[in-house]
C-alpha cells in the first residue's frame, strides 16, 4: 500500500522554481532515503509534505497521503494530519523542545491534543511511546527538562513525540547529523525497528553512507529535481550512476600514507587539563613526526577539542609537557565551521594573509603569497576579494586551509575539518589535505568523530574516551583488530567502514 | 517578518533622519551672525502674542520665543553630543576590555558599571552641582557618566560572543595579541551597534539635558535652554500656554527624531531584527 505518493510536485517562490516535477512513492514498512547536497530541495520537499511551505510559495502537483490529497486540505484539516498521520523529526533536537516543559510533557501533549486523553491516560500512553523508542528507563522523563538529557536522548524523545500517535508516515530531516557516531548508529537502528513495525519513513540526509545502511530505496535530488532513484541493494553494482559515484566519493580510497619516520616535530607527554574540578583530559601522550598524520578519534566530550586547544597554545594552564615548534605561527589550525572561521567583514585575502603578520615588508609581496596559496588549495586569485558569506562551505574551507599554510607551519591541527561539509566536497578536501601533507612534509593532528574519515587520512590513530586515550596504533591494525571494546564499538558503529 | 516591517523601518529612518537634519540645520542657522539676539531683554515687549516681528511671540522678559527655541537646540545638541562622546569614549573601551578578559577583570568592570547605572543622571548632577556648580559642563559630565555603563554594556554584549569565534583563534595563532585582536577584529564588528546606541543616547541626552536645566542643574542663564524655558513658563501657563508648548514640542519632536532614527538603524544592523 502506498502511504506517500508524490506526483509531479513543483514549488516556486516569486517565479523562481525551487522544486520541479518531483515524484516519489513510499510504501508501508519501507524507508526511503532522500539524498542531496544542501540547497538541493530536500527540506523544501519535506516542508511541502507537512503543509508548511515557505511564505509566498506556490505549489503544483499532487501529494497523496494514503490516498488522501494533502494539497487540497485547508489549514484546520492539515493540523489534524500533522502529528496525527505524519510524524515529524527535526535535525536540531535542542530547539525543538520547549525548555519549560518536561520531556514527558512533550510526548504527552499530542496525545492529549489529538486523542483528547486526560492527564493520567496521556501519561501512560506517553510512557509507552518512550519505551518504544528505548528511552532509558533509568530516567523519569516526566521529571526531566530537555536541557538535562543528552543530545541522543533528546533525539529519542523527539522520535517518541513523533511516533506516539502511531502515524502512517514519519518524516525525518537530517535526524542524526548533530549526533556522534555511536549515538547515530543507535538512532538509525531505531528507525529500522519502527519500519519493521510497519511505519513508512522518509529519511532526508546529506550523508549517503549512513542512509545506505538502513534505507530500502534511495532518491537523489539536485537543484530541485529528482535525478536518480534506485533500490539500495543495487547501489554496489550500478557503476556509472550518480548515486554510486557519490557513495564512492564519500569513502575515498586509502591515501598514500608515509612510512614511520621523519623527525619528531611535537612531543606531548602526560597532558592533563581540568575545568575547575572537572577533568576533561587525562594523561595524554603522543609524538607527532614530520609528514605524518595522527587521527584523534572520539565522541563529543571525549576531550579532543581540549587537546587541540592545548596543542595550539590556546589553553595554557595544563599539566604535563608539550614540546613543539616555538616560532610564532608554526602551529596552525583549520576549524569545523569554515564560514565562522573568517571575520565576516574581511575579504578572504586579508584573512588569509593574517598569519604573515608584519613579516613581509610590502603589501605586494603579501598579495603574491596569498595568490600562491590560493592556487595551491585550488582556488582562483579572485577569491582573495570575496567575502566569507558569498563562497560555499567547501570553498571557505579551502580558503581556511590556505590561511593555515601561508606562514609555512610545521604542525597543522584540523578540528573536524570536513564534518560540516557536504559529502561530495568531503572527499575533495581530504584529498587536498593529503596532497599538502606530502608536498610540505606537514605534520597533522586530525581530530574527527568519524573513524571512516580517520581511516582515509591518518596513518596512526588515537582513540579517546572521556578524556583518556584508550587505544592507539597504526590505523590499519586498529581498524582490523581493535582491542579495546570502545574502539570495537566505534568500528561497528561507523557505517562507512562496512566491517 | 515580511515587507511591512521593512517599510515601517524605511519610514522611521526617513522621518528620523529628516527631523535630526532639520534640528542640526536650525541650530546652525541660529548661530549665524546678524540675527536677532534672543537673549536680549526688552521688558516693555513682554508676553506679546505671535506677530510678524515675533513669530511665536515673546516671553515674560520680552525675549523672542522662536529665537530662544532655535538657540536652545544648540545647547541641547552640544550637551547630548558631548555626553555621548564621554560615555562612548570611556564606556566602549571598558566594554571591550571586559569582553577580552573574562574572569575577575570583566566582573569588576561590569559590576562597577552596574553600580554607576544604579544612579540616575539627576543624582549625579546634584552631586556634581555641589562640587562644580550648575552649568553646561555639569550637565555634559553628569549625562556622560550616566552614558558610560550604557555603552560599556552594549560593547560588552556585542564583543563577548565575537571572542568565541574561530577567526579569533585563527588570529591568535597568527601571533596577534589581545589588543591587536580587540582593535583589528572586534571593534569594527561592534562599531555599527555602537553608532546605533549613540543615536539613541543622543535623544535621551537631549531629554536629560532638558530635565536637568528644568530643575536648575543644567544650563544657566542667559544661554537659552528648552528645559529652562519650560520651567520659566510654568507660572505663566494660564496666561501664555505657548511659552510651555513651544519648547515642550521641540523636546518631544527632537527625542522622537533620534529615537526613530536609532530604531530604524538598529533594525538594519541587528540581524535578529531584520526581516528574513
Amino acid at each position: 500500500m502506498l502511504v506517500l505518493d508524490i506526483k509531479n510536485l513543483s514549488l516556486s517562490i516569486a517565479n523562481d522554481e525551487k522544486l520541479s516535477g518531483v515524484s516519489l512513492a513510499l510504501e508501508k514498512g519501507r524507508i526511503l532515503g532522500l539524498v542531496g547536497a544542501s540547497g538541493s530541495g530536500k527540506s523544501l520537499t519535506t516542508r511541502a509534505i507537512m503543509g508548511l511551505p515557505p511564505q509566498g510559495a506556490s505549489l503544483r502537483g499532487e501529494i497523496m497521503l494514503a490516498g488522501r490529497p494533502l494539497l487540497s486540505l485547508d489549514d484546520a484539516e492539515m493540523n489534524q494530519v500533522r502529528g496525527r498521520e505524519i510524524g515529524i523529526i527535526f535535525q536540531d533536537s535542542a530547539s525543538a523542545f520547549d525548555p519549560l516543559l518536561t520531556v514527558g510533557d512533550h510526548v504527552a501533549e499530542p496525545l492529549r491534543h489529538h486523542l483528547g486523553l486526560d492527564r493520567k491516560a496521556a501519561r501512560q500512553e506517553a510512557q509507552k511511546a518512550l519505551d518504544r523508542v528505548e528511552f532509558p528507563t533509568t530516567i523519569d522523563a516526566f521529571d526531566r527538562y530537555p536541557h538535562e538529557i543528552s543530545g541522543g536522548q533528546r533525539q529519542r524523545a523527539m522520535i517518541a513525540v513523533a511516533v506516539a500517535l502511531k502515524p502512517k508516515l514519519l518524516l525525518a530531516d537530517e535526524p542524526t547529523t548533530a549526533l556522534d557516531v555511536t549515538t547515530q548508529a543507535a538512532i538509525l537502528d531505531l528507525f529500522k525497528r519502527l519500519k519493521e513495525e510497519g511505519m513508512a519513513i522518509l529519511l532526508v540526509s546529506h550523508d549517503l553512507p549512513a542512509l545506505a545502511t538502513i534505507a530500502d530505496d534511495l532518491a537523489l535530488m539536485e537543484k530541485g529535481v529528482i535525478v536518480e532513484t534506485m533500490a539500495t541493494r543495487s547501489l554496489h553494482d550500478s557503476v556509472g550512476t550518480k548515486l554510486a559515484a557519490l557513495f564512492a566519493s564519500a569513502i575515498p580510497g586509502k591515501a598514500s600514507l608515509p612510512q614511520e619516520g621523519g623527525e619528531a616535530v611535537m612531543t606531548a607527554s602526560h597532558l592533563s587539563y581540568a575545568y575547575g574540578k572537572r577533568r576533561v583530559l587525562n594523561d595524554v601522550s603522543f609524538t607527532l613526526r614530520q609528514g605524518e598524520c595522527i587521527g584523534v578519534v572520539g565522541e563529543s566530550g571525549s576531550g579532543k577539542s581540549t587537546l587541540a586547544k592545548i596543542v595550539t597554545g590556546l589553553a595554557q594552564s595544563f599539566s604535563g609537557h608539550l614540546n613543539g615548534p616555538k616560532r610564532v605561527g608554526s602551529v596552525q589550525m583549520v576549524f569545523q565551521d569554515p564560514i565562522g572561521a573568517f571575520n565576516p567583514r574581511w575579504q578572504l585575502g586579508r584573512s588569509i594573509a593574517e598569519p604573515l603578520g608584519t613579516r613581509l615588508e610590502t603589501p605586494d609581496e603579501s598579495n603574491r603569497r596569498v595568490v600562491e596559496v590560493l592556487a595551491e588549495v585550488g582556488l582562483g586569485a579572485q577569491f582573495a576579494e570575496r567575502y566569507p558569506h558569498d563562497v560555499s562551505g567547501g570553498q571557505a574551507q579551502r580558503a581556511a586551509i590556505a590561511r593555515a599554510i601561508i606562514a609555512k607551519p610545521d604542525v597543522l591541527v584540523l578540528d573536524e575539518p570536513v564534518s560540516a561539509l557536504d559529502v561530495a566536497v568531503r572527499g575533495q578536501i581530504l584529498e587536498l589535505l593529503d596532497k599538502l601533507r606530502v608536498r610540505h612534509g606537514l605534520a597533522m593532528l586530525f581530530i574527527t568523530h568519524d573513524l571512516g574519515v580517520a581511516r582515509t587520512v591518518a596513518n596512526r590513530v588515537l582513540v579517546m574516551q572521556s578524556g583518556s586515550v584508550v587505544e592507539e596504533g597504526l590505523t590499519s591494525d586498529l581498524l582490523t583488530s581493535p582491542s579495546h571494546p570502545y574502539t570495537l564499538s566505534l568500528v561497528r558503529a561507523s557505517p562507512k567502514l562496512g566491517i | 517578518m515580511t515587507g511591512s516591517t521593512h517599510r515601517t523601518s524605511a519610514v522611521s529612518l526617513w522621518l528620523g533622519a529628516m527631523i535630526v537634519t532639520a534640528l542640526v540645520g536650525i541650530a546652525g542657522f541660529s548661530m549665524l551672525p546678524g540675527g536677532v539676539d534672543p537673549t536680549f531683554i526688552h521688558v516693555a515687549e513682554k508676553l506679546r502674542p505671535p506677530s510678524s516681528l515675533h513669530w511665536l511671540g515673546t516671553d515674560h522678559l520680552g525675549r523672542d520665543v522662536l529665537g530662544l527655541t532655535m538657540q536652545g537646540a544648540v545647547a541641547s545638541l552640544a550637551v547630548a553630543v558631548m555626553a555621548v562622546v564621554i560615555g562612548a569614549g570611556i564606556g566602549v573601551p571598558l566594554g571591550l576590555i571586559a569582553a577580552a578578559r573574562e574572569g575577575w577583570i570583566s566582573q569588576a568592570i561590569m559590576r562597577a558599571n552596574d553600580f554607576i547605572f544604579a544612579f540616575p543622571a539627576l543624582v549625579i548632577a546634584i552631586l556634581l552641582h555641589e562640587t562644580m556648580g550648575a552649568g553646561m559642563l555639569n550637565a555634559m559630565v553628569a549625562i556622560g557618566i550616566f552614558n558610560i555603563p550604557v555603552f560599556a554594556r552594549t560593547a560588552y554584549g556585542r564583543a563577548q560572543p565575537i571572542w568565541t569565534f574561530d577567526f579569533i583563534r585563527a588570529a591568535r595563532l597568527s601571533g596577534k595579541g589581545d589588543i591587536e585582536i580587540a582593535l583589528g577584529h572586534v571593534l569594527p564588528l561592534v562599531m555599527a551597534t555602537i553608532i546605533v546606541q549613540a543615536t539613541i543616547q543622543l535623544g535621551l541626552g537631549i531629554l536629560a539635558e532638558a530635565g536637568l536645566s528644568y530643575v536648575g542643574l543644567g544650563i544657566v542663564p542667559p544661554t537659552p535652554s528648552w528645559g529652562r524655558m519650560l520651567s520659566e513658563a510654568q507660572t505663566l501657563i494660564g496666561v501664555a500656554p505657548r511659552l510651555a508648548i513651544v519648547p515642550g514640542a521641540a523636546i518631544a519632536l527632537t527625542v522622537l527624531g533620534f529615537t526613530l532614527l536609532g530604531d530604524a538603524l538598529s533594525e538594519r544592523v541587528d540581524p535578529r531584527r531584520r526581516g528574513r
